[in-house]
C-alpha cells in the first residue's frame, strides 16, 4: 500500500544515489521504486525527492565492486547507461536481491530473478549496440590526415567504443561524433582521449565533414566500395542475410554503401 | 608468364581482379588472437575476431582477402585461375598491398590481411613473395593488426617456418577430402604435400606453446592456430566421409577450424557436375551444423552418420536428427541433468545451457525462468521437462509424434530466397527434390560410375 517513490536525476550518478538513499532512508524494497527523470505520476504513492550526490554514489560503486565483483559492477553500469525507463528499478531490486543474500552465487547469474535478468538483458543490449558500433563504425580522412566518424547508434556508446580504437590507433588523431545524442569522443595523436558535448555550431560543423574529405579519402572509399562489390560470390547471393547482419540502420554512415547498394 | 602483365594496371583494376579471384576461400575469421597495442604502431587484435561489413552473399568481410597473384602454374579443375582459362593476369608489390592494408584498417574497414596467392614459378618462391609482403608490412608499417597467411604447398619448410612467426593464422587448403577426389581435379597437388606443411605448423604451435619461459616480445608461432578449406559437392563424396576428415584434422592435427565450401561451378569442366540448383548451401549448412556438434557438443562423427546413413537428413538438423534416433535419453530433467547432457538437447545451445546450470545454482527452473532466460523452446521442450512435467502434457515422446512436429516449425535457414514465400503449385514436383539436387546428381554420378558429365 504504501509505495514510496523515489525520484532522482536521469543519469547513473543520480540512480545510484537514490539507491544510496533508499538504504540510508531504511525503505523496503519490496515497496520501493526509483525512478529516474520523468515518468507519470502515481496515485497512493509517497515521493520523495533525491538529490545527485556523486559521493553517495560512489560509495553504492564501491559496495557493488566489494559484494559482487567487478563482473557484476560491469554489467550494472552498461545497464544505467542504456536508454530505457525502468534501469533504476530495475538496478535497484538486483542490487537488493544481491544484498539479502536471495540470490546464491554470483549475482549476475541469478537469472531466476526479474530484476537481475533485466539488469542482464539491458547490459547485453548495451554491449550488443557497441560491438556493432566496433564493427561498422567507419572513419573517413579530412585534409590534414584526421580521421572523423560519424554514428548515429540507438544508445549512447561513444564512450563504450573509444577505448577500443584509442588502443588500436594509439598515432592517429581521430574524432567519433555521435550526432544524435550529441557527443564526441577526441583522440589527439599518442595522447588520452576526452569527451566534449558539442554545442550548436560544432554540431553543425560535424554534418558538413564531408566537404573537407582528403582526396586520398576518396580513393580509399572507391577502392573498398568495389572491393565489397567483387568479394561477394554471385551464385550465393543472399541479401536477406546480409541484412540480418548488417541491419540497414547502420548504413547510413557506412562508407561502402554511400552512393550504392554493394551488390 | 611473368610480371609484366600488371605493368600499368591501376590498383584499382588490380584489387578487383585479386580479390575478385580470392573470393572462394571461405576462411574470413579474425578470430583466436588477442593483442592489445604497442602504442608504436597500429592495431590489435580481439579473441572472438570483429565482422566489418557483410557482403551481397551474406558473407562476412573481416579481412582483405586478396590474392598476392592470380597467376598460377597450376592446373586444378575447379579453380578459376587455372593455367588454361583465360582470364586477366595481375599481380600486387609489396608495398601496393602494405599500403592497401593499412589504409583501409585505419578507417575501420577490415580487420586485417588474407594472403594467399597463385603458384607463381614454384611453391617456395611464391611463399617468399608473401613473406616479404608480410614482413614489410609488419617491420615497416608496424602493422599489428590480423594477417591470416596461406601456405603454399609444397612451399620449402623453412619458409613456411619464417611466415609462422609474422602470421596470426595460417592455412593449408586440404581442397578435396579424398586422395582419389585431389588426384583427379588438382593433378599438380599432392595429398602428401598438403599435409606435411599442416604437421609443420601444429608442431611449430606447441613448440610455441610449450616454450618453458617465454620471455616478453618474443615472437609468438602462429597464435591464432592454422584452419583449412574443403570443396562441397565437386566429388562425390559422402557427407559420413567429409565429417570423418573433419574429425580426424580436429584430433590429429589439432586445428582451430575447418571450413567447408559450397562448389561453386566456375569453369564448366567436364570432369566437373553440373550444378543446375546452384551451389549445394543446404549441404553445407548441415555440414556446419555438424562440424559445431564436433567441437562445442561433445559429438563424434560416427554417432550422426554412420557407412549405411552417409548423408544428413535434408529436412532435420544433424543434432533434431540424431536426438529422434536416440529418443530413449529422453526426455531430460532440465534442474539435474549434466551439462554434456543440456548441450545434446535440440535447442539448447552451448550459452542456453551454460545459463542454465549457473542460474539452477540460485533456484528452481520452470519453463517461465527458460523462457525469460532467452531458452528457445520452439524444438527443446520436446526433449525436457522442468520439475518432473512437461510443457505440454499432451506431448508423446515418440518418434513419429516428435519428427512430425518438427516438421511442422520450419527450420530457419540462412539462405532460401528472398523473402519469398509462396511458389507455383505442382502436383509431380517435390519441394525437397530441389533441395536435395546436389545429393541427386552425386548419388546418379556414383550409380554410373563416372560416367555422368
Amino acid at each position: 500500500m504504501n509505495r514510496t517513490i523515489l525520484t532522482c536525476e536521469d543519469t547513473a550518478e543520480g540512480i545510484l544515489t537514490a539507491v544510496y538513499q533508499a538504504y540510508a532512508w531504511k525503505l523496503q524494497p519490496e515497496s520501493t521504486e526509483i525512478q529516474a527523470g520523468e515518468a507519470d505520476l502515481c496515485l497512493f504513492a509517497f515521493y520523495r525527492r533525491v538529490e545527485t550526490d556523486a559521493a553517495l554514489a560512489e560509495k553504492v560503486a564501491a559496495t557493488v565492486i566489494h559484494r559482487f565483483g567487478e563482473e557484476a559492477w560491469e554489467d550494472i553500469s552498461y545497464a544505467l547507461a542504456a536508454h530505457d525507463a525502468g534501469r533504476g528499478q530495475a538496478v535497484y531490486q538486483a542490487v537488493a536481491a544481491g544484498l539479502s543474500g536471495r540470490i546464491r552465487g554470483p549475482l549476475m547469474q541469478g537469472l531466476t530473478d526479474g530484476a537481475v535478468r533485466k539488469v542482464f538483458e539491458l547490459s547485453r543490449h548495451m554491449h550488443r549496440e557497441a560491438q556493432r558500433m566496433i564493427q561498422f563504425l567507419r572513419f573517413r580522412e579530412l585534409e590534414g590526415g584526421v580521421l572523423f566518424a560519424r554514428i548515429e547508434p540507438c544508445e549512447n556508446v561513444t564512450a563504450l567504443v573509444t577505448p577500443h580504437f584509442a588502443d588500436r590507433f594509439p598515432l592517429e588523431n581521430f574524432v567519433i561524433a555521435d550526432t544524435g545524442h550529441r557527443i564526441a569522443a577526441v583522440h589527439p595523436a599518442g595522447k588520452a582521449w576526452f569527451l566534449i558535448w558539442p554545442d550548436g555550431e560544432t554540431a553543425e560543423r560535424f554534418e558538413r565533414m564531408s566537404e573537407r574529405y582528403s582526396a586520398a579519402e576518396k580513393e580509399m572509399a572507391e577502392l573498398f566500395r568495389r572491393f565489397c562489390v567483387s568479394t561477394g560470390i554471385r551464385e550465393r547471393k543472399n541479401r536477406k542475410l546480409q541484412q540480418q547482419l548488417l541491419p540497414l540502420r547502420y548504413r547510413g554512415t557506412m562508407t561502402e554503401f554511400d552512393r550504392q547498394e554493394i551488390l | 608468364m611473368g610480371l609484366h602483365i600488371a605493368a600499368g594496371m591501376s590498383l584499382m583494376e588490380k584489387l578487383e581482379i585479386l580479390s575478385d579471384a580470392a573470393k572462394y576461400d571461405v576462411a574470413c575469421t579474425s578470430s583466436g588472437s588477442e593483442r592489445r597495442g604497442d602504442g608504436q604502431g597500429m592495431g590489435s587484435a580481439v579473441k572472438a575476431g570483429i565482422c566489418h561489413s557483410f557482403a551481397a552473399d551474406g558473407r562476412c568481410i573481416s579481412l582483405l582477402k586478396i590474392l598476392f597473384t592470380n597467376e598460377c602454374v597450376y592446373d586444378c579443375k575447379y579453380c578459376l585461375n587455372r593455367r588454361s582459362n583465360d582470364v586477366p593476369r595481375a599481380s600486387f608489390t609489396p608495398e601496393e598491398v602494405c599500403r592497401l592494408t593499412t589504409e583501409f584498417y585505419r578507417r575501420n574497414y577490415i580487420e586485417g590481411l588474407f594472403l594467399s596467392s597463385g603458384v607463381l614459378e614454384n611453391p617456395t618462391y611464391t611463399m617468399g613473395l608473401l613473406y616479404q609482403t608480410v614482413y614489410k608490412l609488419r617491420r615497416e608499417y608496424r602493422f599489428q593488426g590480423y594477417i591470416h597467411m596461406k601456405v603454399i604447398p609444397g612451399a620449402d619448410p623453412e619458409a613456411v617456418r619464417l611466415a609462422g612467426f609474422l602470421a596470426d593464422r595460417m592455412s593449408v587448403n586440404l581442397e578435396l577430402p579424398t586422395a582419389e577426389g585431389l588426384s583427379r581435379l588438382a593433378p599438380n597437388k599432392h595429398r602428401r604435400t598438403i599435409l606435411a606443411p599442416m604437421r609443420l605448423i601444429q608442431n611449430g604451435i606447441g613448440m610455441s606453446r610449450n616454450e618453458p619461459v617465454p620471455y616478453r616480445g618474443a615472437p609468438r608461432f602462429v597464435p591464432a592456430g592454422q584452419s583449412t578449406q574443403m570443396i562441397i559437392g565437386a566429388t562425390p563424396e559422402s557427407d559420413y566421409q567429409i565429417l570423418s576428415v573433419a574429425e580426424s584434422l580436429y584430433q590429429r592435427f589439432g586445428l582451430k577450424r575447418v571450413f567447408y565450401s559450397a562448389f561453386v561451378n566456375v569453369n564448366a569442366d567436364r570432369e566437373l557436375p553440373a550444378l543446375p540448383g546452384g551451389p549445394p548451401l543446404l549441404r553445407e549448412h548441415r555440414l556446419y551444423q555438424a562440424d559445431w556438434l564436433l567441437r562445442f557438443y561433445g559429438f563424434r562423427a560416427e554417432e550422426l552418420l554412420s557407412e549405411e546413413r552417409p548423408d544428413f537428413n535434408i529436412l532435420l538438423d544433424p543434432k533434431a536428427d540424431w536426438a529422434l534416433r536416440n529418443l530413449t535419453l529422453f526426455p531430460v530433467e532440465v534442474n539435474r541433468a549434466p551439462y554434456e547432457t543440456l548441450l545434446r538437447v535440440p535447442g539448447i545451445g552451448v550459452k542456453s545451457a551454460q545459463r542454465i546450470v549457473r542460474a539452477r545454482r540460485s533456484g528452481t527452473l520452470s519453463f517461465f525462468h527458460l523462457k525469460k532466460m532467452g531458452v528457445v523452446l520452439k524444438r527443446a521442450h520436446f526433449f525436457i521437462t522442468c520439475g518432473g512435467k512437461l510443457l505440454y502434457p499432451s506431448v508423446r515422446i515418440e518418434e513419429d509424434f516428435i519428427t512430425r512436429q518438427l516438421l511442422d516449425c520450419r527450420e530457419r535457414l540462412p539462405f532460401d530466397a528472398d523473402g519469398v514465400t509462396y511458389r507455383q503449385l505442382s502436383l509431380f514436383d517435390d519441394r525437397n527434390f530441389r533441395m536435395d539436387r546436389a545429393g541427386y546428381v552425386r548419388r546418379t554420378e556414383a550409380g554410373r560410375g563416372g560416367e555422368y558429365e
